[in-house]
């Protein structure tokens, strides 16, 4: 065999993208295929626990992941006690396109989004592989307009039936009903719940369902869709964290999204169905006639993208939150923490939502983190302004070493 | 219980770090003992592992290569349960080590740091961690038993610290050596598949099969089959076992849900039975 340049001598290393807790992501001219590659180097010394099992998670299954839609991993290797993963360097990511607001998003366009997002989470699931972190800012988009699932950090292998999962994965604002209820097992839907999500949000062009803590993350959904009857859900009342909510009727879906067609409606609340069981799977929703009725979806090269990150000069705000195919990158995992009691929280949502922000049963209160008291404050709370905001968005942004 | 260990002298520890520390790429230019990044595991042949393994040239032969094969499995066997790790998690790190023997010799690397550096790495990998800490006293305490009891006195003040970092760097040894190829498959998923398919999960034929497999990840099939007819070989031995006539017994239409061959069925077996050889 040809003795081929690996390792530092393959990659030459270009300027950095981003910084995350695990390490540096840097930009890398492949010089044995002259391709732009993003490098994430994580640093292994400082571990106690060796190689990190995030790292170890995205090597062992993005091995097996080969599709258009799902980020691709280059290279594995090591270099002064630093791990090195190549991955294609990626533009952008969908949370730059949701918010740049030069770009106006067609309904052909959102299609197109949404297309991409299933078929990579269809090849996922395929192989049994739950992704468990989507959200905007983890869908990354090529130079071509492909949109691909990127970071693969809290990925699993499910389909054993007696594998007990941990509830907390997904940044609060994606987690579905039966992750907020605590469910330690669960299937696809907890993906597809997470897709319906960001669907909704590039419809509205803001997060959907922007809960505060996990309570009033479900607060926020049953308003939306109304809180679950037994027939609905028949498992729902056992679920370990399971606390009863005053009853709610649905807003018709129509007067949250008045600009949707109907076959996006109709899509959309089966990707939302609260029995996890009746929810949707990628592929039927790919199958479904949303994606072959008018406006066909958009070609993926014909999107528009926002401007390139600069070279040279990556945004510090930016940086480990969208840094391209930055894939370890704590600060936005950390919206999973649960905020400490009596943390500055509040209602960042305005609009239709909050008017039916609901009250909990008289579940008592070791069923769930939050003192009671937390809730009704927030209530009262006035509306947060863009500084509050921030400052929530910081104290989001505290993660918690997950074990 | 580790006779070999004995004979090898005590601070093989020591030995590993001289010679692991060193990061001396033994094996990197083994002739076609490169596996392939493409994610598709590579299989050998068996004449391929007896013929080619690193460990002929140190002069370790066929036969001390299997006995010392044995001896890591046995020592990562009890090392699992004592950590209270699941079965699959325990056969992972069996294979991974007989991945990584076939790119080094034995006589560089010790096998039993090595073998808990991997159960370390096949923990996490499998989704059931345990923190390192364990690995570490559990490991020394059971390759130095004699020691702790009678020389406690005698340990290197700092051997917890040092151990670990031997550990910590064998894993990062065997990811490059095994080129981060750290999913393993194994017949567990075939074996209970088929047996659910036919009802036969109650039956003692499971149980018995089970065994075999287990029995199984001390040989060097899992480098040279699929899992599928691993656990085919197992199924095959099991009522072989228990006098089961497989031809007579009518329902053996199952038998074919392991899609595997008879000449491949027969090798299985074959090599199979030689562990329990006289």
């Amino acid at each position: 065999m040809v003795d081929r340049p690996s390792g530092t001598q393959r990659y030459l290393k270009g300027v950095t993208l981003g910084e995350g807790t695990y390490g540096v992501v840097y930009k890398a001219l492949d010089s044995q295929t002259n391709r732009t590659v993003a490098v994430k180097k994580i640093r292994l010394g400082k571990y106690k626990e060796g190689v990190h099992v995030t790292a170890l998670r995205e090597i062992k299954l993005l091995r097996e992941l080969k599709d258009p839609n799902i980020i691709e991993m280059i290279d594995v290797y090591p270099h002064k006690r630093n791990l090195h993963l190549v991955f294609e360097f990626m533009e952008s990511d969908l949370e730059a396109v949701i918010r740049d607001r030069n770009i106006v998003l067609s309904a052909a366009d959102i299609k197109s989004y949404m297309q991409m997002t299933l078929k990579g989470l269809a090849h996922c699931h395929k192989k049994w592989v739950l992704h468990r972190d989507l959200k905007p800012n983890n869908l990354l988009i090529a130079s071509d307009g492909q949109l691909k699932l990127g970071d693969f950090g809290l990925a699993r292998i499910f389909g054993s039936p007696d594998r007990q999962f941990t509830h907390q994965v997904f940044a609060r604002w994606y987690r579905a009903p039966e992750l907020l209820f605590g469910s330690k097992q669960y299937g696809a839907g907890v993906d597809i719940w997470a897709a319906a999500c960001i669907f909704a949000e590039l419809m509205l062009r803001r997060p959907f369902l922007q809960g505060s803590s996990d309570i009033d993350q479900l607060g926020k959904i049953f308003a939306a869709f109304g809180t679950p009857r037994e027939s609905q859900w028949p498992d729902m009342t056992c679920l370990p964290d399971y606390v009863e909510f005053q009853f709610c009727p649905a807003p018709p879906l129509r007067s949250l999204f008045p600009m949707a067609t109907d076959d996006a409606l109709d899509l959309l609340s089966r990707m939302l169905a609260f029995d996890p069981r009746s929810r949707i799977t990628a592929q039927q929703a790919l199958e479904h006639r949303y994606f072959h009725s008018e406006p066909a979806a958009t070609r993926p090269e014909l999107l528009s993208r926002p401007p390139s990150r600069s070279e040279g000069q990556p945004k510090p705000s930016e940086a480990p939150s969208s840094g391209g195919p930055i894939v370890l990158s704590p600060p936005n995992k950390s919206r999973r923490v649960m905020l400490p009691p009596g943390v500055v929280s509040g209602d960042v949502h305005s609009g239709q939502l909050e008017k039916g922000y609901m009250t909990m049963g008289e579940t008592p209160n070791e069923h769930f983190g939050l003192p009671m008291s937390t809730d009704t404050q927030m209530l009262l709370r006035p509306k947060l302004n863009s500084t509050d905001r921030s400052h929530l968005k910081r104290k989001l942004d505290m993660d918690s070493a997950f074990a | 219980m580790y006779p070999l260990h004995k004979e090898q002298g005590r601070p093989h520890c020591l030995r590993f770090l001289i010679k692991g520390l060193g990061l001396v790429d033994v094996g990197r230019n083994q002739p076609n003992m490169v596996s392939s990044s493409e994610g598709a595991e590579v299989f050998f042949s068996r004449e391929e592992i007896d013929r080619c393994s690193p460990s002929r040239r140190d002069g370790i032969d066929v036969q001390k290569e299997t006995f010392l094969r044995n001896s890591y499995c046995s020592f990562l066997q009890t090392l699992g349960m004592r950590l209270q790790l699941p079965q699959p998690t325990i056969a992972t790190a069996m294979v991974l080590c007989h991945r990584f023997f076939l790119r080094r010799s034995h006589a560089a690397y010790d096998r039993f740091v090595i073998a808990t550096s991997a159960l370390f790495l096949s923990a996490k990998s499998e989704e059931t961690p345990r923190p390192l800490n364990s690995f570490v006293l559990v490991s020394y305490e059971m390759c130095h038993r004699q020691d702790l009891a009678n020389f406690h006195y005698n340990m290197p003040k700092d051997w917890f610290e040092h151990y670990k970092e031997c550990i910590l760097e064998a894993e990062q040894l065997l990811l490059t050596a095994l080129d981060f190829e750290i999913s393993v498959q194994h017949p567990y998923s075939h074996l209970i598949a088929v047996f659910s398919k036919n009802g036969l999960l109650q039956a003692n034929l499971f149980h018995v099969a089970w065994k075999f497999v287990n029995d199984g990840l001390r040989s060097s099939l899992w480098l040279q089959f699929r899992p599928n007819h691993i656990a085919a070989g197992a199924a095959f031995l099991a009522a072989r076992t228990l006098n089961m006539d497989l031809l007579a017994s009518g329902g053996f239409g199952w038998w074919q849900d392991f899609q595997t061959t008879p000449a491949i069925l027969d090798n299985v077996v074959r090599q199979m039975l030689e562990l329990y050889g006289s």
